[in-house]
């Protein structure tokens, strides 16, 4: 074995992290202001040059299909960019036209629609009411005149006395016969008659026979003239009743011309208006009776009831009201709508029904508006996640984009399930902008899945979550801190809060060289820094206040982390921070709860064993394992057999475990700390237990970079710092992983103070050699590792365990022998 | 003269406005109510008959009758006449009855009834389709028997009331049962007078609109000079229709059923006075 020193920092291939290369602090010369006050506020977007492009593009287009997809992460503003675009073109547009639902008079169930320039829709609704207020008077007051009601009196009395005469006529024929016409409680009857009474029957068998079938033939021509006359009766009904709809129609004309012809000239610009106006004062003309007051029925005449009125008027007079479906300012611009709830029926309207005597009814009244209906001639934004996940409403807006029309139909009937009839409002043309703001993956996947998504939303609006940081992006940055403070009216703040600010977005971009451009966690921020400041009654906020900020926000999610640490500390959850163990290594896991992420260390153990060449994932076989961390398991096979055995099979059983996990382990960031518990196992070297690492490893020896560097750093660092720092502790990270370090002020000062160590290693040897305090050996001209060195001893027990596993081999292999005879058992 | 009931006769066509004229009656009088369904004896006869059919409405078809069904038919519709009369009189406090009889329309209803008996019966009453003759036996029928008959018409009431009296003495003494029949037909009255005035004529005339004033009915007096058909034709003619009060002679009721002829709405022949 080599001779170990005492410092391992000084034999390690591995380069020493000095606190100097951690120096993350916001140059306070890149800030030439005193307060954000002094700052223009920025008029434009931040870093997201691309998106902004394409939000542009995707605007200017009309053609049908160039809707946009705005993608990225949550929280970096990406409705708020869209929307100022989007602010900023409505304003230039014209406001589009107003939509409203009239009745159909043709066909009741199909409401038409009616398109009215913008300003103009709740007028004619006011017009059309006042129309029908004046109707209700001036149509009753026309039908009380006396002379209405004698002529309809005439015209009563003209059927009644022509359907009772044509009977009377046949009544007075057979009573020259001296036969008798009676009611019968079916009808009428024809009997003979004798002393003005009906003739008893023995009487009329007592007739001569000759007489009896006289009688009985004139009772047959009678019957048969009666029903003629009967036949008759409904062709005089219809006659009577088109004549007293002539006199009503006549009698309304005179109110309703003059009315209508006021309204026609206020709407003379406008043909489909006075379309309608036409067919009102038709449909008005026909059914005066609507406006009558309800009377009580009319009593019946001699045969079945004469004419009877309506007594539902009150609501038949509602077929002349006007729907007003979606409205606007004419002399705003165009409509700018986020359906923040974007069911089937938000997104193309719905139709209401009303409970009437137990039954559900519905009319055009009743058809409602939906986002599509708002935002047509405009803008509309969507989640598409929320599109998504509502029934049918993906299928809808897909529809209604392709068709460029918006169909209103209950959500029944478009799953097919109810087959009642309903409405079927008029399709309203559509020329809608449609914005969906989602995360990439959901673009993606949809884009696999729905060939659609790239026929309907050609624009994609892919939004960055963060830009390079330089002198003159931080400027930037700072005018973007000074906007968000105007726009909500908060407090400025000074340089050195500015600088913090802007470390919070490196530290937020998890990269040391990128500033981070999500805006919902900058605004809490300062929203959080401001109230510091109040609280002290400051008028500008200060870098304290924006420390004070951070911490209450680290503090008020860090429970699990804190509670988890405190089982570390108390010796519940074994975590060595000093001395040394052969075939076990600090690994360090990241755990994301809720907002937070935070780093913790876990021990990661190694045995080895004669084997048939596997390394046993416990892990994985506890099916605790995610598949990324099975794949870095395996390269740890294909590392050890490619690096000591090329030409020889393996024969060892390895065993991993990461001790005390009882949760699911994903990614391959502790595939380094593996590989040395697995080489220290096998090399029977002890490794320094003040040292935690991160990497992930290739079958080539190669540590690779890992995510959340920062908090896996501090994470193993706060456990070090609670036990009491001994200047023999630190982390191993990638050689990769140094640009993204952007570390709490206590580490960097820590490892200023030399208490706490940060080693970058880009290979396994580096790492090994910082573990062990050995010297990880390279291959001399012979192509062996130096004896003593650790790659020499791991490649040594290899090959013991790979001629021990030959040998077993053969013995198993061997020809059978002869056997003795057989003896005494013992 | 003081009424002590309503008698409410109903015939092969069941008349919901007789019906609630005969229900509004006699709960604004205070009266008992008795409902009459006469199953003609003619319909009987007829259905008896070898040859017996019936032109149904409205299907305008011939069909043949029996006496079965024409009993069958005539219990149906006795049945919807006591549901439609005890709908009418749902929740009312006067007592009330129904009885079906057989026989003729008008003797039916003279049998059923006494003097002080309030008749009720539609223009339509009785089987026969010959209204003017049936109006005149009836007329002929309440010569003989001294009755009072309200005849109710199918038109809806209108106001205001049209009333012919004479003589004049009737004024007072049927001024209670005018009050009532004002109100039920929506008042207020007119009154039409008939022959020359006389100071006992105008005594009895005041007293009797006393009465009706008491009761919160307006009432307009006008005399005419005779009891002719022309000149009561003309005076009505130009009364709004409603009710019409006939009381008086023989004669009068003669000129009035000349004149009435024409005229659509209510009549209530009162018997002239002993």
């Amino acid at each position: 074995m080599a001779p170990r020193g005492s410092d391992p920092a000084a034999r390690a291939t591995a380069r020493r992290v000095e606190a100097c290369d951690l120096e993350r602090t916001c140059p306070l010369e890149d800030l030439a202001f005193g307060t954000t006050a002094e700052l223009e506020p920025l008029d434009h977007v931040v870093g997201q040059d691309r998106a902004v492009d394409a939000i542009a593009f995707g605007l200017g287009l009309a053609h049908p299909g160039y809707n946009l997809f705005a993608m990225g992460p949550e929280g970096i503003g990406r409705r708020t960019i869209v929307r100022q675009h989007l602010q900023a073109e409505a304003a230039r547009r014209e406001p589009p036209a107003d939509w409203c639902y009239v009745f159909n008079f043709g066909a009741p169930g199909k409401p038409g629609r009616l398109r009215l320039p913008a300003g103009h829709a709740l007028k004619l609704q006011a017009d059309m009411g006042r129309l029908v207020d004046e109707l209700r008077l001036g149509i009753p007051a026309a039908f009380e005149t006396d002379e209405y009601r004698a002529r309809r009196q005439e015209l009563e009395t003209e059927f009644s006395d022509r359907q009772e005469q044509a009977i009377a006529q046949v009544g007075a024929r057979a009573r020259e016969q001296k036969i008798a016409l009676l009611h019968t409680p079916g009808g009428f009857g024809f009997a003979p008659m004798e002393d003005e009474g009906v003739m008893a029957p023995e009487r009329f068998h007592a007739l001569p026979e000759a007489e009896q079938k006289r009688i009985q033939e004139a009772i047959q021509v009678l019957q048969k003239d009666l029903e003629a006359v009967i036949e008759s009766v409904p062709k005089w009904r219809r006659e009577a009743q088109q004549k007293v709809r002539e006199l009503d129609r006549q009698v309304t004309h005179s109110v309703v011309r003059s009315l209508i012809e006021e309204l026609r000239s206020a709407y003379d610009a406008f043909p489909e208006v006075l379309a309608y106006l036409d067919q009102v004062r038709e449909d008005v003309l026909d059914h005066a009776a609507l406006f009558q007051p309800t009377k009580e029925g009319e009593g019946p005449t001699l045969i079945g009831a004469l004419f009877t009125r309506g007594d539902s008027a009150e609501s038949r007079l509602q077929r002349y009201q006007v729907n007003v479906l979606v409205h606007h300012e004419a002399d705003g611009g165009a409509p700018i709508v986020y359906e923040d709830h974007p069911t089937h029926d938000n997104l193309v309207g719905r139709i209401e029904h009303e409970s009437r005597m137990g039954a559900l009814e519905t009319d055009f009244t009743l058809v409602r508006a939906g986002a599509l209906h708002r935002a047509n001639g405009g803008f509309l934004i969507l989640d598409a996640v929320k599109v998504l996940t509502e029934p049918l409403a993906w299928d809808a807006l897909k529809r209604a984009l392709r068709s460029r029309e918006i169909r209103t139909e209950p959500l029944g009937h478009a799953l097919g399930l109810i087959s009642t009839v309903s409405l079927e409002p008029e399709p309203i043309p559509l020329d809608v902008k449609v914005v969906l703001v989602g995360p990439r993956l959901v673009y993606y996947l949809l884009h696999a899945l729905d060939p659609e998504l790239g026929e309907l939303f050609k624009v994609v609006v892919d939004f960055e979550e963060d830009l390079p940081s330089s002198a003159a992006a931080r400027l930037l940055f700072a005018r973007l801190v000074a906007s968000a403070l105007r726009a909500r009216t908060l407090r400025p703040l000074d340089r050195l809060a500015v600088a913090r600010v802007i470390e919070d977005a490196a530290r937020r971009a998890d990269d040391a060289e990128r500033l981070s451009v999500g805006m919902a966690p900058l605004v809490d921020l300062l929203v959080e820094a401001d109230h510091f400041a109040a609280a002290r009654g400051a008028t500008v906020g200060s870098a304290e206040d924006v420390d004070r900020a951070i911490e209450a926000r680290d503090r008020r999610a860090d429970r699990a982390e804190s509670r988890l640490r405190q089982e570390i500390l108390r010796g519940t959850l074994l975590v060595a921070t000093e001395g040394e163990r052969v075939g076990q290594v600090n690994g360090l896991a990241v755990t994301q709860l809720g907002g937070h992420a935070f780093g913790m260390p876990v021990r990661i153990t190694a045995t080895v064993r004669l084997g048939a060449g596997r390394v046993l994932d416990i892990e994985r076989e506890a099916q605790l394992g995610g598949p990324i961390h099975s794949k870095g398991v395996l390269i740890l096979s294909g590392f050890l057999a490619g690096r000591y055995l090329p030409n020889d099979a393996l024969s060892l059983a390895a065993s991993l475990v990461f001790e005390q996990s009882y949760g699911t382990i994903e990614g391959d960031s502790a595939s380094a700390a593996e590989l040395f518990a697995l080489l220290s196992a096998l090399a029977d070297v002890p490794v320094r237990q003040g040292f935690a690492v991160t990497g992930s490893v290739s079958q080539q020896g190669d540590v690779q970079a890992v995510g959340s560097v920062n908090e896996k750093v501090e994470g193993f660092f706060a456990v070090c710092r609670e036990r009491g720092l001994t200047g023999k502790q630190g982390v191993l990270v990638p050689e990769a992983n140094v640009k993204n370090l952007v570390l709490h002020r206590d580490v960097t000062q820590a490892l200023r103070a030399g208490t706490f160590h940060l080693y970058a290693i880009e290979t396994v040897d580096q790492g090994l050699a910082a573990l062990t305090g050995l010297s990880a050996g390279e291959r001399d001209a012979l192509g062996r590792f130096p004896a003593g060195t650790v790659n020499g001893r791991i490649e040594a027990r290899l090959a013991d365990l790979a001629q021990r596993a030959a040998r077993l081999f053969v013995a198993h292999a061997a020809p059978v022998r002869p056997q003795a005879p057989k003896g005494p058992r013992r | 003269m003081r009424f002590r009931r309503v008698v409410l006769g109903i015939g092969t066509l069941v008349d919901e406005q007789t019906l609630r004229a005969a229900a509004e009656l006699a709960q604004s009088m205070e009266l008992a109510l008795l409902g009459l369904f006469v199953e003609e004896a003619d319909l009987f006869q007829l259905a008896a008959l070898p040859f017996a059919a019936e032109v149904s409405v409205p299907s305008a078809r011939t069909r043949r009758l029996d006496p079965a069904t024409m009993a069958l038919a005539l219990r149906a519709r006795s049945g919807e006449a006591r549901r439609a009369l005890a709908r009418r009189l749902e929740g009312a406090t006067v007592p009330w009855d129904f009885t079906t009889v057989r026989g003729s329309a008008l003797s039916a209803m003279l049998e059923a009834s006494t003097g002080s008996d309030l008749l009720v019966a539609s223009t339509r009453f009785g089987s026969g389709v010959d209204r003017g003759r049936e109006r005149e036996r009836v007329l002929q029928g309440l010569r003989e028997c001294h009755r009072s008959l309200l005849l109710v018409d199918q038109a809806p009431p209108r106001a205001p009331v049209a009333a012919v009296i004479a003589p004049d003495a009737s004024i007072a003494s049927v001024a209670p049962e005018l009050g009532a029949l004002a109100l039920h037909y929506g008042g207020p009255l007119t009154i039409i007078l008939a022959g020359s005035a006389s100071p006992e004529a105008d005594r009895l005339n005041d007293r009797g609109r006393a009465v009706l004033a008491d009761l919160g009915i307006p009432t307009r007096l006008h005399r005419v000079a005779g009891m002719g058909a022309e000149t009561l034709q003309r005076e009505l003619a130009a009364e709004p229709p409603g009710l019409i009060v006939l009381c008086g002679s023989a004669r009068s009721l003669d000129a009035a059923h000349a004149a009435l002829e024409p005229l659509a709405g209510a009549l209530l022949l009162l018997p002239a006075p002993a």
